[in-house]
């Protein structure tokens, strides 16, 4: 069997492997990390509430437009200036909080990663010993880089995005309230029909996304692939660059055929985003649109002012977006992926050496 | 003349090149050189790549040598023994023309018609890119 594959690469473990490593951080700074994520978690939680006032300001703010109530609208303006401010804060706040804990967190896993790296000399060794000790460089800098920052964003966003989709189902809910209508000369109510139109309006758009988009995360994830092993090939052509090297024309030919293989996924991954983005393109225009009509029954009928109407339908776009957050973070999802296994790789092969390097020691 | 280079795609009029570019080597003694330029996958093998985890290079890589393997066989038909083969990545026309300065090549032969029809009526053919590129004498075989 070739040395080189002597790590058998399996998802799962890969992905335990990564997590062990990358646990460092809020295993040993518990205090710092734990800090970090009430100070992240709080963030969100403010910003959803100006969310929702913004909301219902919106709602207040239309209303007075519908009675030309020229007092109530000049208050609402000067209402918005606090809100605005609030929001425009927080939003800065959550940039620092993110980028704090991804730096530590990086400099965390970056370091455990180095030390095992540097141990015994083991980035000599590590060459063409075991698969993933192709560019350590770039694992090390770029790939943990990644692998450390997409968490953070990804599961503050999913955890914004289950709050903000229960809050504003309230607001549908009490909003919208129910819709009465004849089907078949029977009298039909359907209560909080506003919650049902955007759950089935998500449901179509996500079914949609997944349709256009069923290859996109294993594109993006072939695609990074093959640009690391394109600067891995790149890497070696390098360190091997003497003309009279027996393998000289083989390094060559492989950094070609590594380059077409990029050129390839890349041109795969172009036409996946091209067919999502008639999707997502598509659900940018239709979905305020469909919270309209929606309520343009209720609105028609008298039975919702257009301040309410206003507010149902920015509260129908915020759940739709919620619902969207796999859809919208597909390929930062995958680019995680990837990162991780790069880094898992490393990990394992620096893993592998450790242990040789006991066995040895052991022997007598 | 020293080397002959045939640029093949595995296709008929490919075929026909290189029993034609066979036939000079054994005439003239020069070396001949087989090469073929790899790199034509299409979406559907790409997304199914994708899907099942098979590697593309190893696809692509596999592919030229099958390609290679075919023509040399048939080299070896027409009794020439010493074969060279070669693969290069990348457009066509700009691949063959860099291999034959790299081999230093006396003359390129290809097939007329190609496997990529389609892409020859919009961005010209290979054998036009060659006769006006190509650093030696070119034979295009009909």
């Amino acid at each position: 069997m070739n040395q080189q594959n002597s790590i058998v690469l399996d998802d799962r473990q890969l992905l335990k492997r990564f997590w062990q490593a990358a646990s460092v951080f809020w295993r040993h700074q518990t205090g710092w990390a734990a800090t970090l994520a009430v100070y992240l978690i709080g963030v969100a939680l403010l910003q959803l509430l100006l969310q929702v006032a913004l909301n219902l300001w919106n709602r207040h703010f239309f209303d007075a437009l519908e009675r030309k109530d020229a007092a109530a609208v000049w208050l609402q303006a000067q209402l918005f200036v606090p809100l605005a401010a609030g929001s425009i804060l927080l939003a800065a706040a959550s940039v620092w909080g993110r980028m704090t804990a991804q730096r530590n967190w990086r400099e965390a896993l970056t370091r455990h990663v180095i030390e095992k790296w540097m141990e015994k000399d083991r980035f000599r060794h590590l060459n063409h010993l075991a698969r993933g000790s192709e560019n350590p460089e770039y694992r090390i800098s770029a790939d943990v880089r990644i692998a450390t920052d997409a968490p953070i964003d990804l599961s503050l966003a999913l955890f914004s995005s289950v709050v903000t989709a229960l809050t504003f189902f309230g607001v549908l809910w009490t909003i919208g309230g129910a819709i009465r209508f004849d089907l078949f000369g029977r009298p039909v109510t359907i209560p909080g029909y506003l919650v049902f139109g955007v759950i089935i309006y998500s449901g179509m758009v996500s079914w949609l996304m997944t349709v256009f988009g069923h290859h996109l995360t294993s594109v993006i994830e072939r695609s990074n692939q093959a640009e690391a092993e394109f600067r891995a090939a790149a890497d070696t052509f390098r360190q091997e660059a003497a003309p009279e090297n027996a393998h000289h024309a083989d390094r060559r030919e492989t950094l070609q055929l590594k380059l077409q293989a990029v050129l390839l996924w890349w041109r795969e991954l172009c036409w996946q985003l091209v067919r999502t983005t008639l999707v997502s393109h598509g659900n940018f225009l239709f979905a305020p649109v469909v919270a309209w009509m929606l309520c343009a029954p209720k609105y028609l009928s008298g039975a919702m002012s257009l301040g309410e109407l206003t507010q149902a339908a920015a509260a129908f776009v915020v759940v739709q977006g919620a619902f969207n957050w796999v859809v919208d973070n597909y390929q930062r999802l995958a680019d995680w992926r990837s990162s991780a296994h790069r880094v898992a790789t490393l990990l394992l092969a620096l893993d592998e050496l450790e242990a040789k390097e006991r066995k040895g020691a052991a022997a007598p | 003349m020293r080397r002959i280079i045939v640029a093949t795609d595995g296709s008929k009029s490919a075929d026909r090149a290189v029993d034609a570019g066979a036939a000079l080597a054994k005439a003239t003694g020069a070396d001949l050189v087989l090469l073929t330029i790899g790199g034509s996958v299409t979406g559907a093998e790409l997304r199914n790549l994708a899907d099942t985890a098979g590697d593309l290079s190893e696809t692509m890589q596999s592919a030229a040598n099958k390609i290679l393997d075919q023509a040399q066989k048939r080299a070896h038909r027409l009794g020439v023994r010493s074969v060279t083969l070669q693969t290069g990545w990348g457009d066509p026309g700009d691949a063959i023309i860099d291999m034959t300065k790299r081999l230093k090549g006396d003359l390129v032969i290809v097939g007329r018609r190609g496997q990529s029809r389609l892409a020859s009526l919009f961005l010209g053919s290979v054998s036009q890119k060659l006769a006006s590129f190509a650093p030696c004498a070119v034979m295009v075989v009909p």
